[in-house]
């Protein structure tokens, strides 16, 4: 099978890799083209722009870091729209809000292409173990003939219905996945605060109801104060705040998350947008500095 | 535990405090010798290797250590032979009923009390001994337990009238497996400690069911002595244990677990409702949860009938703001804000306005539903 890639970074280069490696021809490109370099060595070929993939493949997909770049890869000149036409699938891995989604999927509709959204939860090692949930909606024939690219990238995926399904289901989860992660931070201060070693915490954590892969893999190195990058905590602050904005489109209460984004927001500020997120640590940890300004 | 083996030559030997009913642990030469050592070398203890069983970890202090025990079924034959002594326990609720039940199946003399007497019959039927207060029970036993709902019954029960201290004494050893605030358990000690006995606080991690399973999370600190003593009954209703240190430790330790718990449950409550909200179908975003990183037993055990709204009471809500409530206070302490946990804590005091104290703590979906409230 055959594959256009547009987007190679953290999650996009490690999916592309792995479609390679089971045998997928893949054409990729990236808005940094030298990206590609390493892509074209495991034996892709390389499309100059959104446009030349496109119509060089009848399925493409799409892995980019925040809604403006998803929209940008489409609308804009030798975008997507360009060489989209009828008999041609988009399928967008983008983590976006449902509403650009929409408008993402109702211009390539229009030009008799077919879309499907299909944001994943997981990443980077998951990408790289083709071990992604995949949350897709949309066109269900799409869907259907990608299986079999889905059954390499990912160890399950759902079809959830029309357009947008898949951006909520994803912004749901990512955002009781950030707070957990603030609950684990303060969770590791207030240990470390009162004498108790935090290790221990993670210990007793795990061998409970609570216990779950995400505090068992982070935690250590969060002790240790290092944050390699697997989920900037830019985009997680991103999703966050997509899915406050999705609460407050339909009046629904939520403090927790809102209070979680605070501390995304306060990191990010603090100039940790591009480490892991698992650096709000460091946000909720110099909350109580004598120093801090 | 009764029987501490060592595995080779190289090993520290732990030694053993002279209390009365210490020396009927020790049936073997290896095990008396080591009950009269005199020097007290705590070094880090190495237990007998099984597949079952972790190394223990140093601890961030160098007076205390942290061991992990090997995981043991409940039902046991036999293991309440392991110790001989008698057994109080004191606070037959949710909790406090199967872990007596637990410790009378193993085969351990069991004296039991509770405030509302007739919680007892279940009890007294498996052929617990019942006495009429918290001081008789004390008084009759070695090593008494109390399960107390929250700090003030704690209290209550420990140094009240007719309570444990008055039937405390030396030899004799107090072991509060309740979940209260740090202040409230050196109050507690500090009375027992003053008879003559020991005092370990215990708190668990798991509930109803870990309870009914032998499958608690003991968080102890006090008198280590006590520690290994009462080791072979935590781990009748155990799956694991831990000391850390003086006490205060283990209360704090078991008040950050539920800090993590019930900030983890509001937002998964919030999750819930934002999906069904958006037309979404919240049996979906469960298992799309179980499937990566966030899956957590809690999530699905609960999810399932929090869709449902139906909340069986495994961890009364009331309880579960009570440990926030005072998780919040020990941040307040040591000047740690935590403003997620005090986000939860809001939710959890409006779940309580709802009416839905008793229920179980997954219940707290029900306060992000507005509601109206007619004035009085």
């Amino acid at each position: 099978m055959e594959v256009g890639f547009l987007g190679l970074g953290i999650m996009g280069k490690a999916m592309a890799v792995n479609l390679l490696r089971h045998g997928f021809g893949v054409t990729v490109w990236n808005r940094t083209l030298s990206k590609c370099q390493e892509l074209m060595e495991q034996g892709a070929s390389v499309g100059e722009t959104p446009a030349a993939v496109i119509n060089k493949c009848k399925y493409t997909i799409a892995m980019l870091s925040d809604p403006s770049a998803a929209l940008s890869v489409v609308f804009d000149k030798d975008g997507v729209l360009e060489q989209i036409c009828s008999g041609k699938g988009y399928v967008d891995m983008s983590t976006v809000d449902a509403e650009t989604s929409s408008k993402i999927s109702e211009a390539i509709t229009k030009k008799g292409g077919y879309f499907l959204e299909a944001p994943v939860s997981g990443s980077k090692k998951p990408a790289e173990d083709g071990q992604l949930v995949i949350l897709a909606a949309g066109e269900k024939a799409l869907y259907d003939e990608m299986v079999p690219a889905f059954d390499v990238l990912g160890k399950k995926s759902f079809f959830l219905g029309e357009v947008g399904n898949g951006a909520k289901f994803k912004l749901v989860v990512n955002m009781i996945m950030g707070s957990m992660m603030n609950a684990l931070s303060e969770g590791l201060c207030l240990a470390d605060r009162s004498g108790l070693s935090q290790q221990t915490l993670l210990d007793v954590l795990d061998l409970g109801a609570i216990a779950n892969p995400m505090f068992k893999l982070k935690g250590p190195a969060m002790i240790k104060g290092s944050y390699p990058p697997a989920f900037p905590l830019k985009h997680q602050q991103k999703d966050m705040r997509l899915a406050l904005a999705l609460g407050d489109e339909n009046a629904v209460s939520m403090p927790i998350a809102a209070a979680s984004n605070e501390a995304f927001k306060k990191a990010r500020s603090l100039g940790l947008g591009d480490l892991d997120f698992s650096a709000v640590f460091e946000a909720v940890k110099s909350a109580k500095d004598s120093d801090s300004a | 535990m009764a029987n501490c083996s060592v595995v080779n030559a190289s090993i520290c030997i732990r030694q053993r405090l002279l209390l009365p009913f210490s020396a009927v642990f020790s049936s073997s030469p290896l095990s008396m010798a080591m009950a009269m050592t005199s020097s007290s070398i705590y070094c880090r203890p190495r237990f007998p290797i099984s597949p079952l069983r972790r190394l223990p970890r140093f601890p961030k202090s160098s007076s205390s250590f942290t061991t992990i025990a090997s995981s043991q079924t409940s039902g046991d034959a036999g293991k309440g032979g392991e110790f001989p002594g008698r057994v109080g326990f004191l606070g037959l609720g949710i909790m406090g009923s199967p872990m007596a039940i637990n410790l009378l199946k193993a085969g351990c003399d069991v004296t039991v009390w509770n405030r509302t007497k007739s919680k007892c019959n279940h009890l007294i039927d498996l052929g617990a001994k019942y006495e009429p207060s918290p001081a008789e029970v004390a008084s009759s036993c070695d090593v008494t337990f109390a399960m107390l709902a929250d700090p003030e019954s704690a209290v209550d029960v420990a140094c009240g009238t007719n309570g444990a201290v008055k039937g405390m004494g030396s030899g004799k050893g107090y072991v509060d497996v309740s979940t209260v605030d740090g202040a409230t358990s050196k109050l507690i000690s500090k009375h027992i400690r003053d008879t003559g006995a020991s005092f370990l606080e215990a708190p668990v991690s798991g509930s109803k069911k870990p309870a009914e399973d032998g499958q608690l999370i003991f968080l102890t600190a006090g008198d280590a002595s006590l520690y290994e003593i009462a080791s072979p009954l935590l781990d009748i209703m155990g799956k694991s244990r831990f000391y850390l240190g003086e006490v205060g430790n283990g209360a704090a330790m078991k008040l950050v677990v539920n800090m993590i718990m019930g900030s983890m449950m509001a937002s998964f409550s919030e999750g819930l409702l934002l999906s069904e909200k958006v037309g979404l179908d919240p049996n979906v975003l469960i298992e799309v949860i179980s499937q990566g990183a966030i899956s957590a037993p809690m999530f699905s055990v609960k999810g399932p009938s929090m869709v449902k709204a139906t909340y069986p009471t495994a961890f009364p809500l009331k309880h579960q703001q009570k440990d926030l409530r005072l998780a919040l206070g020990l941040a307040e302490s040591v000047t740690q804000p935590i403003p997620v946990a005090a986000a939860a804590n809001e939710l959890y005091k409006v779940a309580k306005s709802y009416g839905l104290s008793d229920h179980d703590f997954s219940a707290v979906v029900e306060a992000l539903r507005a509601k109206l409230q007619h004035s009085e």
